[in-house]
């Protein structure tokens, strides 16, 4: 394994390509992370045409550094001004803000960095040691396994402890639906295409995505009216940096955060919000001054944060080892993946191997060059948000414009896009969850092969599914992820800030 | 509350319909326990019509019905005017070439629809054409449409 990663690291220095890649990637990240409303869903979407012509390694590069890197820069607006990047760094205004309110920005920015720091070193070194151990339990999946485990997924990731849990079923449901659009590939029947020849072949998941998240966004962005005005961006370069006293003070929180938030990252739909608002809990609830929670304690920042970023690497791991998005985002760069022609899965360390473990070097690298990038040109990166925020709307719905015509030259592909556009729009309007939706679009076509695949194995007998222990187990767990909001009504929610992704 | 019932009733209307076209396909096919092209679309879309008329139903047994966030009339324009101009992006394509087309869209929304000053939304259009030109055309060596350009 550490002679496979050390390849990998060559690899990945060898070829200055991917090394300009990774750095053109923390550095977009960081900006659209640091654009209120703009997450790494989003990023990663709007950004996905540029990987079509690249070669595998530097197009996966690419998309892990963005999603990295978004996570980064997601804190620099709840420091600055108050309003979160994405959903994983909420927490992060809890006491970041107020330590920018008492001056000191630089020291919370740095500090944030640091933590954020570790929490992707802590993921990394999960993920390259577990993710090789995954794919060889995930060879022993048949189908009845594999089918198991991905509703498994998509029930976990609808998210059900929300207040109505029908809307997320119901998202689900619907992108399973529209996942089976185009011609059937074992019988060859033509299905639900209402005549149209361009859906022969199916709805193209980046389409799909990028409608749903970027023109929806474009949409939304003009009704929330978000500015950047206030964001402070004369910072004292002298003030930028923590005493070495400061951040040892806060090592533990950073690793309590880290462990917290790789943990749940690898749970299919939990993905940052939640392992932020867990390593908040903890370390409020281990603090000697939990008074000083909210109004500027650094432990309420460094461990979330840290939180925030482990968990990047924690559901980075079913989606390589297994084939199944971690969360929301790692679905996105799923589905970069299967569009530039690497299937992720158990075999993926067998037919790519010297790739994968590239990118996990190019992980590891993107981590220190956002660190370097995060402390030394936050100021920078403050100015530039504030200048292009006015123009952003219509850049990125010219940005989807032309990206979704790159995939298949088609301009139908377009018209689908607005389509896709305006579904993401009012099923966000009407409080119906995304991420679960493009979760089953993006999981529909194999859950619906590996359930054909297992009937026909056990030629039409349906307890195929509860003969297999694996099979069972996924089944039983799933039965319990349906049935655990009843049971625990009264428990508080969670509420995200706006009409979340 | 509105928004979520016409939503409700529009996706209810569109799961119907492929509910009833999930019915033009085999259920099962003819080896022995092959599932069908159409197991798949029709279980999903009879689960879906369900719960849809669950959620409409609790939807409309709620008597109080929430005042409905305003929208800003200004807002409500901006928003079709961005979707109109995209569509309208598409047919311009074809006549005067993609990139054209797409620096008439930016300069629009930006200069009409959001009233920003001209110079900025000219200079602001001309930058991001000249950044599109050099990735896709120059880079990419996309082969976008150049109508009467071509």
């Amino acid at each position: 394994m550490l002679s496979e990663l050390l390849t990998g690291f060559t690899t990945m220095l060898s070829s200055p390509e991917a090394m300009l890649w990774c750095l053109i990637g923390v550095t977009l990240g960081t900006i659209i992370g640091a654009l209120p409303g703009l997450g790494p869903i989003t990023g990663m979407a709007l950004l996905l045409p540029l990987t079509f012509q690249m070669d595998q390694l530097s197009s996966l590069i690419l998309l892990m550094s963005i999603y990295l890197g978004t996570m980064y820069g997601g804190r620099i607006s709840s420091i600055l001004i108050n309003v979160p990047g994405d959903g994983g760094a909420i927490v992060t205004t809890f006491d970041g803000y107020p330590l920018a309110r008492k001056g000191r920005a630089g020291y919370a920015l740095t500090l944030s960095a640091i933590a954020s720091f570790v929490g992707g070193v802590v993921g990394f070194v999960g993920m390259v040691f577990l993710t090789t151990i995954l794919a060889r339990v995930a060879l022993m999946f048949g189908p009845a396994e594999y089918f198991s485990l991905i509703l498994f997924t998509l029930i976990a990731a609808c998210g059900l402890t929300q207040k109505n849990p029908l809307k997320p079923i119901i998202a689900t449901l619907f992108g399973l639906l529209l996942s089976t659009i185009g011609t059937d590939m074992v019988t060859g029947d033509e299905r639900l295409t209402f005549g149209f020849v361009e859906l022969w072949d199916g709805i193209n998941i980046a389409v799909v995505g990028i409608g749903l998240f970027g023109i929806s966004e474009a949409l939304f962005r003009l009704e929330e009216k978000v500015s950047t005005g206030g964001m402070k961006t004369k910072l004292k370069f002298s003030s930028l940096f923590p005493k070495v006293s400061e951040v040892v003070s806060n090592t533990g929180s950073m690793i309590r955060g880290s462990i917290i938030g790789f943990i749940v990252g690898i749970l299919p739909g939990t993905g940052a919000l939640l392992s932020t608002f867990m390593s908040y809990s903890v370390e409020k609830k281990l603090s000697k001054n939990p008074e000083e929670f909210g109004k500027g304690a650094p432990a309420g920042l460094s461990g979330p944060e840290a939180s925030n970023n482990a968990s990047v690497g924690g559901a980075l791991i079913p989606t390589f080892a297994l084939g199944i998005p971690g969360s929301a985002s790692a679905a996105v760069l799923m589905g970069g993946l299967l569009m530039v022609g690497l299937q992720p899965g158990p075999l993926l360390f067998e037919n790519s191997s010297t790739i994968v473990w590239a990118s996990f070097a190019g992980f590891f690298i993107a981590n220190v060059l956002l660190l370097i990038l995060n402390v030394a040109f936050v100021p920078a990166f403050a100015i530039l948000i504030q200048k292009i925020e006015p123009f952003l709307i219509p850049f990125i719905a010219a940005f989807c414009f032309i990206g979704v015509y790159m995939i298949n030259y088609s301009l139908f592909d377009i018209w689908l896009l607005i389509i896709f556009g305006l579904l993401g729009y009012f099923l966000r309007k009407a409080n119906f969850p995304l991420a679960p939706f493009f979760f089953a679009f993006i999981l529909g076509p194999m859950l619906e092969d590996n359930l054909r695949k297992a009937i026909l194995t056990a030629t039409g007998d349906l307890t195929v599914f509860f003969k297999s222990p694996i099979s069972l187990f996924f089944l039983i767990a799933t039965a319990i992820v349906l049935v655990l909001p009843h049971v625990r009504k009264n428990k508080p929610e969670i509420k995200p800030p706006s009409k979340s992704i | 509350m509105l928004v979520e019932r016409y939503f409700g009733f529009f996706l209810l209307v569109i799961c119907s319909i492929f509910l009833i076209m999930s019915f033009g396909l085999p259920l099962y096919s003819t080896n022995v326990g092959a599932v069908g092209a159409g197991f798949f679309p029709r279980i999903i879309s009879i689960l879906l019509v369900i719960f849809l008329c669950v959620h409409l139903i609790q939807i409309m047994r709620k008597k109080v019905i929430k005042p409905e966030e305003e929208v800003d009339k200004k807002i409500r324009f901006q928003q079709i005017s961005l979707m109109v101009f995209l569509a309208v992006t598409i047919g311009l394509s074809q006549l005067i070439g993609m990139l054209a087309s797409i620096g008439v869209f930016m300069f629009t929304i930006l200069a009409f629809v959001q009233k920003i000053p001209w110079f900025k939304a000219f200079t602001f259009t001309i930058v991001v054409l000249i950044m599109m030109y050099a990735i896709f055309v120059l880079w990419l060596e996309s082969p976008l449409p150049l109508g009467i350009f071509g």
